[in-house]
C-alpha cells in the first residue's frame, strides 16, 4: 500500500502531538506533592516513581526576582 | 601511572583492576584529558593482591586519564620505577541506574539537572557571574568566595537563598571537589528551595538530593565525600544525626534491584 502525501502528512502530525503529549506528561498529573525520599519502608521506590511519573511538586522562583535575574544576565 | 581511555562523553563505569604484592595504599583519580581540574573521582583504597574498582560516570569527558598512585609515593613516578603495583586493564562496561535524566517527567527537574551538570562540569572555567538554566527558571551566582552580610568569608561551597530561590556557589570551594561532589551540594540545594516541604530542613534536603543524585548513578563515595568536606568544621548533633541518616540512606538505596542500563 503506498502512502499519500496527505496520509504522511497526518501520520507526521500524530507524531508531532505524541511527542508534545509526551514531553509534557508530567502536566497530566494533578495531584502533586512533594517528594518525600524519607518516610519508611518503601520510600524510596516511591520517590523514584514520583520521579519518573511527574507527580512531584516543584517550587517556583518568585516572578519578581526572576524577572530581575533575567534582565541582569 | 595514568592511562588514557576514549569515553566520547557518553555515561559508562570505568573497571580499573589493580595488582599488588603486598598491603598498598593507591590513590585513584579519574580526570578529562583536556583539563585536569575536571575530576571524576579521587579515592584512595589499600589493595592486598587483585581488585577491581569501578567509577561510575554518568557524565564522562571525550578521553579520560586514569591515574593510580601509591599514596605514600606520590604522582609521577615513571612507569618502569613503579614496582609496588601494576594497572592489570581499565574497561569500559555499562553504567547501571535507577534513572536517565530523560525517565524523569517533570521538565522542571530535568531542566535543573541539566543545567546543574553543565555548571559542574564547566566551573572550573566559569568567570564570577550569574548563569541561568536554558529554560530561565533556575540561577546559580557564582563568585569567587561566599560572604556573610557582614563580608566575613564562609565555610559554606554553596548555598540558596530562602526568600530568592539563586543558588550560591564558591568558586574557591568547587573548584577543589570532583564533579560528582558538586552535584550533590547543588542537589542538597535545589531540594532546600525547589522540592522541600520544610525549606530549612537539612534532613530532607539531604535526602531528596540525594534521591536524584544516587538515581542518575553517580558515585556513592563522591556522595560521602561531599557531605564529609560540608560537615568538617562542624562536628554538631545535627550533622551527626545527618551522616547517620545519609549513610542508611545510602545503603538502603543500593539494597534496591530496580535499574536500567
Amino acid at each position: 500500500m503506498k502512502l499519500s502525501k496527505n496520509n504522511m502528512m497526518w501520520i507526521g502530525i500524530g507524531v508531532v502531538g505524541l511527542i508534545i503529549v509526551y514531553s509534557n506528561r508530567a502536566s497530566l498529573f494533578v495531584n502533586k506533592g512533594t517528594l518525600s525520599a524519607d518516610g519508611g519502608d518503601g520510600a524510596i521506590d516511591k520517590a523514584i516513581s514520583k520521579l519518573k511519573s511527574g507527580q512531584v511538586k516543584v517550587n517556583e522562583m518568585p516572578e519578581q526576582v526572576k524577572q530581575q535575574l533575567n534582565n541582569e544576565v | 601511572m595514568k592511562y588514557k581511555i576514549t569515553t566520547n562523553y557518553k555515561p559508562l563505569t570505568l573497571a580499573v583492576t589493580i595488582k599488588t604484592t603486598k598491603p598498598t595504599k593507591l590513590q585513584l583519580c579519574v580526570y578529562d584529558a583536556m583539563n585536569k581540574m575536571r575530576r571524576f573521582t579521587d579515592r584512595y583504597k589499600t589493595i592486598d593482591g587483585q581488585e577491581t574498582l569501578y567509577v561510575r560516570m554518568p557524565l564522562s569527558p571525550e578521553v579520560a586519564v586514569v591515574d593510580v598512585y601509591n599514596s605514600a609515593l606520590g604522582q609521577n613516578i615513571p612507569k618502569d620505577k613503579e614496582t609496588s603495583f601494576e594497572i592489570l586493564s581499565v574497561k569500559k562496561a555499562p553504567l547501571e541506574r535507577k534513572l536517565d535524566e530523560g525517565d524523569i517527567a517533570n521538565g522542571k527537574i530535568r531542566s535543573f539537572i541539566d543545567f546543574a551538570q553543565k555548571f559542574c562540569f564547566n566551573v572550573g572555567e566559569l568567570a564570577p557571574n550569574t548563569y541561568k538554566s536554558d529554560d530561565a527558571r533556575y540561577f546559580i551566582r557564582l563568585s569567587q568566595q561566599i560572604k556573610d552580610e557582614s563580608g566575613k568569608v564562609m565555610n559554606t561551597p554553596a548555598r540558596v537563598g530562602r526568600k530568592t530561590g539563586i543558588i550560591e556557589v564558591s568558586k574557591d570551594a568547587f573548584t577543589k571537589f570532583t564533579i560528582p561532589m558538586r552535584l550533590a551540594i547543588l542537589f542538597h540545594e535545589f531540594s532546600h528551595y525547589y522540592l522541600n516541604e520544610q525549606i530549612n530542613d537539612e534532613m530532607e534536603a539531604d535526602l531528596n538530593g540525594l534521591l536524584i543524585y544516587l538515581s542518575l548513578g553517580y558515585p556513592r563515595i563522591e556522595a560521602y565525600q561531599a557531605f564529609l568536606e560540608t560537615f568538617q568544621g562542624t562536628p554538631t548533633k545535627l550533622n551527626k544525626s545527618r551522616y547517620d541518616l545519609i549513610n542508611k540512606f545510602i545503603n538502603d538505596f543500593d539494597k534496591m534491584n530496580m535499574v536500567i542500563k
